[in-house]
């Protein structure tokens, strides 16, 4: 191995150190023994235990799930529609529309939380409606999923060869149909990669929901907060891996998916 | 007793003639009585692109059951006008009527079209067999007809055994016959083909050629083939519409196209052309004298055409093409005309007779020998012509720099329009 390549490796040893060191020892010390400080005192699986027999903990979980899967499902489905639209048909504005797309993905999300919570307050107060609780906070995450699911369609549309949809209404194919029986099945890598994202987005998400959640209405990263304010124990890193895991595994399904050539290149 | 029958069914026949001579009869319900009406009847279609005008008022009528051509080169509307047939893009003026219907308001998925797309367009996520039943089920069509049908097209066009695998595994010519098999399958009233054999290689080409042109046959439905390869169109075409820049400059039979080209682009765009300037010193009305380069031509008037010209649109609005100077006007003397020669209709000799009407001498500039044929480049009147001899060995070959006799037949002499 020449020197070049010797220092290459050491600036990207370091590099990745500084990336995941602290996910490491987050997980590491999830199976530390010491109930209090940064000594380890041994092995122990205790704390996993105690997580599940923790029902606060459970019960913020089953809000995380509840909330990832219906916003996921509500911005996959919207993301998509818009996405065909904005590269499908021709209207006055599309040039604008489609970059306005990209605003929500730059607003910080502090921002973007705060506006939601003014925008529901104001609706609450004229209907009575949008209490805050889960239901706020999937609409709330239903906003931020839909341009990342939108963008990623999007390029998955762009590399579709418009020919296939017009030999489909050739083929006596309505709108409709077209987009059921060819358009639909050649972009769905693209669609499930913008789930996934969308998915992870909602897991990972800390400011929206803390600005938009009512009362039982926790979810695992607000509860993480709450129980750190108290000092980090030990099953909140038990948690923090078991979040780590949910996110990684994501990660590489939307990484899978987006690389998953047109079905049919394959065997 | 023999002859009745005889003279019977001469008549029936001398009456299906007349009848498919008339013009689009309508019943009492209003749709046209079948087999006497065009297969795609187009007036004054516009598709202008921007600023650019892809089709700029093409009218065309194209009889059921033909094998037709669109040629001409790239960008001069052949596709477009392929696609406001198919429904896929919609003209800016003009009406299109397929089998007498007129189209304006019917989707691509309801018209009795079918298109074979230039890169085939294949559905990569379906089989060859789903790919093929793909327009029959959007019909629905009961499944085991389904089966039977794609089977049955399948074996048609050639592909068995392939039923089972995905477009990117065929080749190329596999993938055009699936391609022509998915959209055969509907039984459509008119195939469209769009540069069909454009991505295969030569000898695949030549031979898919002729199986498309058997197929057509076979089948019986109006085909409309969109290509920019002369020879492609000469070979398989019943009839072939020359276009440029948007505009149909000739309609009619291949022979008739390469023969008696109308206009300078046909004439030079199809097989290779002579052209001689010249004035016109006298009009008969038979035959058109002129003074060129190469001395006193005379060029006859073509022979009266025996096909109705099926260039007058439904209701005889207006003239489809411009008349042809040919047939209509006499031509005063000193109106400068352009004359068009095939490089293989001039003949050469040595020294001594003249085997046509017309003889200039000429020098041998150069010659291209490619075996079976020699190509002369020749100095006439100080003007350069092209000749193509076949090596036959009836004389030996020219030399550069000798003189030679150049016959032009008066016969192979045509005046173009423009």
């Amino acid at each position: 191995m020449n020197r070049r390549s010797w220092t290459l490796n050491l600036a990207a040893a370091v590099l990745y150190a500084f990336l995941y060191a602290p996910i490491v020892v987050v997980i590491v010390y999830s199976f530390n023994s010491a109930r209090f400080g940064g000594a380890w005192t041994g092995f122990t699986t205790e704390w996993y235990r105690t997580l599940l027999s923790n029902s606060t903990a459970l019960a913020a979980a089953k809000n995380t799930l509840l909330l990832g899967v219906f916003s996921t499902v509500i911005s996959t489905v919207l993301g998509t529609l818009l996405a065909f639209g904005l590269s499908r048909y021709q209207f006055p504005g599309r040039g604008l529309f489609a970059r306005l797309l990209f605003v929500p993905v730059f607003i910080p999300d502090v921002v973007l939380a705060v506006a939601l919570l003014l925008t529901y307050s104001l609706v609450r107060s004229w209907t009575g409606f949008l209490e805050l609780g889960l239901g706020t906070m999937i609409l709330a995450h239903v906003t931020f999923q839909i341009p990342f699911v939108a963008i990623v369609v999007r390029s998955r549309l762009a590399g579709l060869d418009s020919s296939l949809e017009e030999a489909a209404r050739d083929l006596g194919a309505s709108e409709w149909r077209t987009f059921r029986h060819v358009t639909l099945p050649l972009i769905l890598p693209g669609v499930l990669a913008g789930a996934m994202l969308a998915f992870t987005l909602s897991l990972d998400d800390f400011v929206v929901s803390f600005f938009t959640s009512g009362p039982g209405s926790t979810t695992l990263p607000i509860l993480i907060y709450s129980s750190v304010k108290r000092g980090i124990t030990p099953d909140i890193n038990a948690l923090s891996t078991f979040i780590i895991l949910a996110s990684i595994g994501g990660t590489v399904l939307v990484a899978l998916l987006q690389h998953l050539r047109a079905p049919g290149s394959r065997r | 007793m023999v002859a009745q029958p005889k003279s019977a069914s001469f008549l029936f026949s001398g009456s299906a003639i007349f009848v498919t001579r008339k013009p689009v009869q309508h019943d009492s319900q209003g749709s046209p009585s079948r087999g006497s009406v065009p297969a795609i009847e187009a007036s004054g279609l516009v598709r202008r692109f921007g600023h650019v005008e892809a089709l700029a008022h093409v009218s065309l009528s194209i009889r059921q059951g033909e094998f037709f051509s669109l040629l001409g080169p790239s960008g001069c509307g052949k596709t477009t006008l392929l696609r406001l047939i198919a429904g896929l893009d919609l003209p800016d003026a003009g009406t299109l009527r397929i089998g007498g219907v007129d189209v304006a308001e019917i989707p691509a998925h309801l018209r009795p079209v079918n298109t074979v797309f230039q890169s085939y367009a294949l559905f990569p996520h379906l089989t060859v067999r789903e790919n093929v039943a793909f327009g029959l089920r959007m019909k629905k069509v009961p499944p085991a007809q389904i089966a039977e049908r794609v089977a049955r097209v399948l074996a048609l066009v050639q592909v068995t055994g392939l039923e089972d695998r995905r477009p990117a595994q065929l080749s190329g010519g596999q993938k055009q016959r699936v391609a022509l098999a998915r959209a055969v399958v509907n039984e459509p009233q008119v195939l469209l083909l769009d540069e069909p054999l454009g991505a295969l290689d030569l000898k695949l080409r030549k031979q898919l050629q002729v199986e498309l042109h058997q197929l057509q046959r076979r089948l019986g439905i109006t085909f409309i083939h969109v290509t920019h390869d002369q020879d492609e169109a000469l070979v398989m075409s019943d009839r072939i519409a020359v276009m440029n820049d948007g505009r149909i400059e000739q309609v009619d039979r291949a022979e008739v196209i390469y023969e008696r080209p109308r206009t300078r682009f046909t004439a030079q765009f199809i097989g290779s052309c002579n052209l001689i300037q010249g004035r016109v010193t006298a009009d008969d009305g038979q035959t058109v004298s002129i003074e060129s380069p190469m001395g006193p031509l005379r060029i006859p008037r073509p022979p009266a055409d025996p096909e109705p010209r099926n260039l007058m649109p439904q209701g005889g609005a207006e003239p489809l093409a411009k008349p042809r100077c040919q047939e209509t006007r006499r031509l005063s003397p000193g109106f400068a005309v352009a004359a068009a020669i095939r490089p293989e209709k001039i003949g050469l000799t040595r020294a001594g007779e003249c085997p046509s009407e017309s003889c200039v001498n000429a020098r041998i500039e150069g010659l291209v020998y490619s075996g079976a044929e020699t190509q002369y480049r020749l100095r006439v009147g100080g003007q350069t012509l092209t000749a193509v001899v076949l090596n036959a060995a009836r004389h030996e070959p020219f030399h550069p720099g000798e003189t030679v006799i150049c016959s032009l037949p008066e016969t192979a002499l045509v005046l173009l329009d423009d």
